[in-house]
């Protein structure tokens, strides 16, 4: 159950995934969440000030960090599983392996 | 054939009524003043083979079509004779029409006239014709024709004046002596209009010239019908496309800065409406959720759309009188306090009230600093992960025997409580998110331009659009409730049996932990914190849910029941929990998935998972090395 071969390759395929279709709604839907914030602590409407741009930017790193993180653990739990559920079915029972013996 | 009579007659009806009504409102909305300036030929009585029709008093023919009455009765019979076709076929260029595409086609002497989109029109489907809405003219050139009648001459000069936003061109009213026409066949409509807050800008002085019909029917020559809209209160029917669609030619001039700063109107209309709730479940594709007109248009019996009012007007459907009457139309019982909370500001100034004030600032802080110190901590933390990784190559050996023996930490009731919590949490997450994040960036710096209202649309598609992904939130909300109700069962059950995890609460050394540990991650101390059962950590991690879920699901009832909790609670403090919503979905969400998603998926040394939350065990190796307190008190056990 602990090969980490399936889940290393389900977080592989995630990663994948996220590059290819959530890289950049997670940069946008990031910087928004840092628009938010600096529209908190420097007020509206938000000017192109280095602090406003700098939680704009640290919000898309997060943004891509946690979307990139949700698609990597996904993939991982889901190739665990896919794992999981191979290792059972090609395990042989015990009788028809004496069997053949 | 009885049928065929029946439709016949049918149809003369409709033509009669239609010129009835071309000639009373007419006269009853713009006055003897507004008389076609141009003598037209009376019409008596239209007579066609299978029926006999008298003409009402005053009824006229137009000049270009000056007809004698057996061309009038021929002309009849054909049209009544085919009109069912016709209809049933493509819309025909009226009669008339030839002589003036002479000059109007493509590359003719006068401005081009686009067939094909006429064609496809409401007016060409209703058979108007170029002289219904141009009156007065003859056969070009139109130099000095068709007088304006004095009383219409300063109205049509404003008529001139007037232009709106078509995307992101300016558009201008290239003909304002045919707007005279539109009263002819929509006479309710444009009554209701002159008395509205748009039709002022018309009628009086005002410093631009207001909208026209065309404003928001657009090219008048390619108009389009609209769906009535006419909610009853209570019920939740979806808003016509058509309606959503209007919102952009509001937008037009209310979210156009150089229009709202000539006009003094406020140019922050149409970025707070998109900011808002409303806004928001609009950009992502939900079909009840409203735009402009269904909160400001009267109702159909007082105008509808065209009867929009000021605010200031108690008339208004948005005024401090009524406002809870447009709320009504999709809240039920919804009370001044619950319309109190809409209003075209940032949610923290709607109700002049500190409180929201204060909340948004201390979450924007709360969450900015919590952000800021945990993405800090993860990063040396990698860091750290790594020389240590190169460090144990160089060495070259492991403890195989603790890398394979394990110790349960989480029992099945632990785990399952998790379970729910993590799937109601990602849930939450995917569906909310796309909501939250589908405002407008305005004017943002990094951003302005950008949109992610399309992604979130997109992705929203997963659980069934907009309004099943608001389902599959309240589901999530449930998991994440039943996960809470359990664990405060299983604390119950714990302390009635004396074993509370006392091992969880906080302590002063916690703190001390965190800045050694910082430090020797830093390379500044040389020996690691020695950590027991729970680690900082893991201590911020539980009390962090503990407060996240009273606060996420405390203010998720108020979206969930808006009116109920508006009846019974202050507005200011509604306004509060839709901020507090928002702001901690986004300490939750980003802490979760980036701080909580490393420490126990994908600090290296764990990657791609610590098992614990699928079999409750971790290994010794990983006991030894990050709880050495509890492993030197298990020790014992675990060498027997």
């Amino acid at each position: 159950m602990h090969s980490k071969v399936p889940s290393l390759i389900g977080a592989g395929i995630g990663l994948a995934l996220f590059l290819a279709v959530a890289l950049l709604p997670s940069l946008l839907y990031g910087g928004y969440a840092g628009l938010l914030l600096a529209s908190g602590i420097v007020g509206t409407p938000v000017e192109p000030t280095l602090v406003a741009r700098g939680l704009i930017v640290f919000g898309m790193v997060l943004g891509v960090t946690a979307v990139g993180s949700l698609f990597a653990v996904l993939g991982a739990a889901a190739g665990a599983a896919v794992g999981a559920i191979t290792a059972v079915a090609s395990r042989r029972p015990a009788t028809e392996e004496q069997a053949s013996r | 054939m009885e049928k065929a009579s029946l439709a016949l007659r049918g149809q003369a009806r409709h033509f009669v009524a239609r010129a009835r009504a071309h000639v009373l409102s007419r006269t009853a909305l713009f006055g003897a003043n507004h008389a076609i300036s141009t003598p037209l030929t009376p019409i008596k009585v239209m007579e066609a083979s299978m029926l006999r029709m008298t003409a009402f008093p005053g009824a006229k023919a137009h000049t270009l079509h000056e007809r004698t009455e057996p061309m009038r009765a021929i002309f009849l019979a054909f049209a009544v004779l085919f009109s069912s076709s016709a209809l049933a076929q493509e819309a025909k260029l009226p009669a008339g029409a030839d002589s003036c595409l002479e000059c109007h086609k493509k590359g003719g002497d006068g401005p081009e006239f686009k067939t094909a989109d006429f064609l496809k029109s409401v007016h060409a489907q209703n058979g108007v014709g170029c002289t219904d809405c141009h009156q007065g003219y003859a056969m070009g050139p139109h130099d000095g024709e068709a007088k304006v009648a004095p009383a219409d001459e300063a109205f049509v000069a404003r008529l001139a004046k007037a232009s709106w936003g078509e995307g992101d061109r300016k558009e201008t009213v290239k003909s304002p002596r045919a707007y005279l026409a539109c009263a002819n066949c929509h006479g309710d409509v444009v009554t209701a209009f002159t008395g509205s807050v748009h039709g002022r800008w018309l009628t009086a002085d005002a410093k631009v010239a207001g909208p026209v019909c065309a404003s928001c029917h657009g090219e008048i020559h390619a108009a389009q019908p609209l769906a009535k809209y006419a909610p009853k209160p209570g019920t939740r029917e979806p808003i016509p496309a058509d309606r959503r669609a209007m919102a952009k030619r509001c937008e037009g001039c209310h979210g156009n800065e150089e229009f709202a700063k000539t006009a003094g109107l406020s140019a922050e209309i149409a970025s707070t409406y998109h900011d808002s709730i409303h806004g928001r479940l609009v950009r992502v594709g939900n079909r009840f959720a409203p735009s402009c007109t269904n909160c400001h248009a009267a109702p159909l019996a007082e105008g509808g759309t065209h009867a929009i009012l000021a605010r200031t007007d108690p008339r208004a459907m948005v005024s401090a009188q009524r406002k809870k009457e447009a709320c009504g139309r999709c809240h039920p019982g919804a009370s001044d306090n619950f319309a109190a909370l809409i209003a075209h500001k940032p949610i923290q100034e709607i109700g002049g009230h500190v409180v929201p004030h204060v909340v948004h600032l201390a979450f924007s802080w709360l969450t900015t600093l919590t952000l800021l110190f945990f993405a800090f901590h993860v990063l040396i933390d990698f860091l750290y992960e790594l020389r240590s990784r190169l460090a144990a190559k160089k060495d070259g050996h492991a403890d195989a025997v603790g890398a394979i023996r394990s110790v349960i930490r989480f029992d099945l009731h632990q785990r399952i409580q998790h379970w729910f919590m993590l799937s109601g949490v990602i849930l939450l997450g995917i569906t909310g998110w796309p909501l939250r994040g589908a405002g407008t960036f305005g004017s943002a710096p990094l951003l302005a331009g950008k949109d992610a209202a399309p992604y979130s649309q997109a992705f929203m598609r997963i659980f069934g659009g907009a309004e099943g992904a608001a389902m599959w939130h309240r589901v999530g909300a449930i998991l994440i409730i039943t996960s809470s109700v359990y664990h405060l069962f299983y604390l119950t059950f714990l302390a009635s049996k004396k074993r509370l995890p006392m091992s969880m609460l906080p302590l002063p050394k916690d703190a001390l932990d965190m800045r050694d540990n910082i430090l020797f991650m830093l390379g500044l101390k040389k020996e690691r914190p020695q950590f027991d059962r729970y680690m900082y950590l893991e201590k911020f991690d539980y009390w962090a849910v503990f407060w996240g879920i009273v606060m996420m699901v405390g203010t998720g009832f108020v979206f969930w029941f808006p009116a109920f909790f508006a009846a019974h609670a202050p507005s200011w403090l509604i306004t509060a929990a839709i901020i507090i919503h928002g702001e901690e979905a986004t300490l939750a969400i980003l802490f979760l998935f980036v701080v909580h998603f490393y420490n126990v998926h994908l600090k290296p040394s764990i990657f791609p998972m610590n098992w614990a939350w699928l079999n409750g065990r971790i290994t010794v190796d990983n006991l030894k090395h990050e709880h050495p307190l509890e492993y030197d008190r298990l020790k014992g056990g675990l060498e027997k």
